[in-house]
């Protein structure tokens, strides 16, 4: 495919999905405008209308993305490096690993180092790429752990060159800790791989990077899509479910139409140092945070400012080695959303910038509204519902002493119609990717059998269909938040699956059931026939409790894995160095498993 | 591939463990400098605007053909 070629699969795209909402919208319209448009459903088709062209667009992503895997088409169209050899010698390590970290649970960190390490001696490429965790701990406990990580992998590891670097104080956060790392040393380097504390490269996929940025020299940065691996809890094996049967599709569709207009996602991405270095030094926004100062989500303004000076980003959907972790809690999903809709709601000042390109701010924009939406969505549930209410109190005509006799006009079958059409973009393309997977056989197996594979789909989406409302309120929450100023601390992650407590989660979501349970009533109180309409919405919200609690447990988790539920390849046929990084871990925590039980004495001289 | 646990360090190994002032490759300091952004405003928009409104009005630059003499020196004798 080429450049001419990816401009006009973009605009088709944007053609079928405006198509399909004009058709919506002015079927919504018609139905208003039999007796009038009061303001009300003026300001009801404007919101729909947005909202319905951003689920349609993802649609037709999903349908360009189901197409590519359908045909076997997914490669960039970039120049294929000759081969799979290591990539060229130039007699020093030039490629960086960065592994930047802030607080983290140093055992993991420091065995995913060792596994991609290792990984990449099995490719002989262990000589061309170094090593360099970059510190941001504030946790004095934390340095020294990681201090001794660090120490004991280098005498294991003779000769590698594995570095560490802390940095007293944490300016700019992760793209400060980046920056700070590229004005002291990176000049030694051509390329550099961006990590997350829990991403994970295989060699192969690394080297690969490193080939393609060696072949196709304009290539600024190539992002290669993560999956994500190791869930526990039933949380966290639903979104890795989710992340390798729909995620793929996602993934090759943007890839189609992004072409060399592509975005970075903050890690698991190769990038050219040189043109990083000259052209991303991040601006500090004018006003005070949260909306202006440091720039908190770095990724997407760095892929605009490469392509700004002419740099290609490409996303590469094809490459299977490139891994990261979910959140393992509902609660911890949400703490890191609010850092993220703080850093896509200061984009948008971004928008305004010159000099960027369009699809740059686009990615900017989709970015924010993926935020910005959820209290969109909730101001279409509140504008449907007085409009419900307005309409069963409409008050009674008389002419005379006589009240004039109104026959009401059904407008149900256009409304069932409407949200019938709104339920098949969100739904269909889950069906789709589905149908793709089924398909390969070999796939089928690695997701537990077809009839596992269905089952978990249908339950995924079930579970994501409940998840939905507590995800647009707690959104709304944080937008709020963020639009009356209230600044968000860049804190660490919880990445393991520990449980949430029943009293942390009734903590967290009482607000939620609150909210289900006075609006439960009021509808039924004020348009009891339409109660049944609302209740995918308010059971969601009912037992988001319950929901958060269950799906945080590990012993959930486990239960799905035994009944073959939301299986991915990594946990069926196993993907060599997700296995060999769980085996490094358990091995650190039986480490310190032992060094906290053994005496006083015996753990000094452990330590 | 060592199944050596982290907590099989002991204290005589660390003698040849390298030090963390040795942590890090000697430096090697490259300016990365702050990018300017310049925002549009209501203003610097229809500063833009007048002047593209401008461009538009001017005529169109004609194209001259241009003669170039080629030297005929590097001919073969």
């Amino acid at each position: 495919m080429n450049r001419d070629e990816v401009a006009v699969q973009r605009w088709l795209i944007l053609g079928l999905a405006l198509s399909i909402t004009a058709v919506a919208a002015t079927r919504l319209l018609a139905i208003f405008r039999v007796d009038g448009v009061s303001m009300l459903e003026v300001a009801l088709v404007a919101v729909f209308t947005l909202l319905f062209s951003l689920i349609a667009i993802s649609f037709w992503v999903a349908c360009v993305g189901a197409h590519a895997l359908w045909t076997g088409k997914i490669d960039i169209p970039l120049r294929q490096p000759d081969g799979m050899g290591a990539p060229a010698d130039a007699g020093r390590p030039r490629t960086v690993l960065l592994v930047p970290v802030y607080n983290e649970h140093v055992g993991e960190v420091f065995a995913r180092i060792e596994a991609m390490r290792e990984s990449l001696r099995e490719f002989g490429a262990q000589n061309g790429f170094d090593f360099f965790v970059l510190s941001d701990s504030t946790d004095a406990g934390c340095r020294a752990a990681e201090e001794a990580a660090w120490r004991r992998l280098r005498s294991r590891d003779e000769g590698s060159r594995i570095f560490y670097r802390h940095r007293p104080d944490n300016t700019g956060h992760k793209a400060g800790n980046i920056a700070e790392f590229c004005r002291n040393w990176g000049a030694l380097y051509d390329y550099m791989v961006v990590l997350d504390a829990d991403s994970l490269m295989s060699g192969r996929t690394l080297v690969r990077l490193v080939q393609l940025m060696d072949a196709n020299p304009r290539s600024g940065l190539i992002q290669a899509a993560p999956l994500l691996v190791g869930g526990e809890t039933l949380f966290a094996r639903s979104q890795q479910f989710a992340s390798w049967a729909y995620g793929r599709m996602y993934a090759a569709g943007l890839a189609k139409l992004q072409g060399p207009d592509g975005n970075y996602w903050g890690h698991n991405a190769i990038i050219r140092v040189r043109p990083f270095m000259e052209h991303c030094g991040l601006p500090i926004l004018p006003g005070r945070p949260p909306l202006g100062g440091q720039i908190m989500s770095h990724d997407f303004v760095e892929a605009a400012l490469l392509r700004r000076a002419g740099w290609e980003v490409w996303m590469a959907p094809e490459f299977d080695g490139s891994y990261e972790a979910s959140p393992p809690t509902l609660i911890e999903h949400l703490k890191r959303d609010r850092r993220w809709c703080q850093g896509n709601l200061q984009h948008i000042r971004l928008l305004f910038a010159q000099g960027l390109r369009m699809p740059s701010r686009l990615h900017m924009a989709f970015g924010a509204l993926s935020y910005l939406s959820s209290p969109l969505w909730l101001m279409l549930i509140l504008l449907f519902s007085a409009h419900a209410v307005q309409i069963d109190r409409s008050p009674v005509t008389y002419v005379g002493r006589y009240p004039v006799l109104a026959w009401p006009i059904s407008h149900t079958i256009a409304f069932v119609s409407i949200a019938i059409a709104a339920m098949m973009l969100l739904y269909v393309p889950k069906m789709v990717a589905l149908a793709v997977l089924l398909r390969d056989r070999e796939a089928t197996r690695q997701h537990g059998g077809a009839r596992k594979l269905i089952l978990s789909v249908l339950i995924e989406s079930v579970l994501s269909t409940l998840l939905a409302p507590i995800f647009m309120i707690s959104h709304s929450w944080f937008v709020v938040n963020i639009l009356i100023g209230r600044n968000t601390r860049w804190g660490g992650q919880l990445r393991r699956g520990k449980g949430t407590g029943l009293a942390n989660a009734a903590a967290a979501f009482a607000p939620h059931t609150i909210i289900a349970i006075a609006a439960g009533l009021l509808v039924w109180a004020w348009t009891p026939a339409d109660f049944w309409w609302y209740l995918p919405l308010l059971a969601g919200l009912g037992i988001s409790i319950l929901l958060a609690w269950v799906t945080s447990l590990p012993g959930a988790g486990a239960a799905t894995r035994r009944a073959r539920i939301f299986l991915v390849p990594s946990e069926t046929t196993g993907v060599a160095i997700v296995e060999r990084a769980d085996q490094l871990i358990a091995e650190r925590d039986l480490g310190e498993r032992i060094t906290a039980e053994a005496p006083a004495g015996e753990a000094l001289q452990t330590a | 591939m060592s199944a050596q646990k982290e907590t099989d360090v002991n204290v005589s190994s660390l003698g040849s463990i390298p030090k963390l002032e040795d942590a890090t490759p000697p430096l090697c300091p490259a300016p990365m400098p702050h990018q300017e952004l310049v925002f549009w405003t209501p203003r610097l928009m229809v500063v833009a605007s007048l002047r593209a409104v401008t461009e538009l009005r001017r005529p169109q630059r004609a194209v001259q053909h241009a003669i170039v003499s080629v030297p005929n020196t590097d001919e073969p004798r």
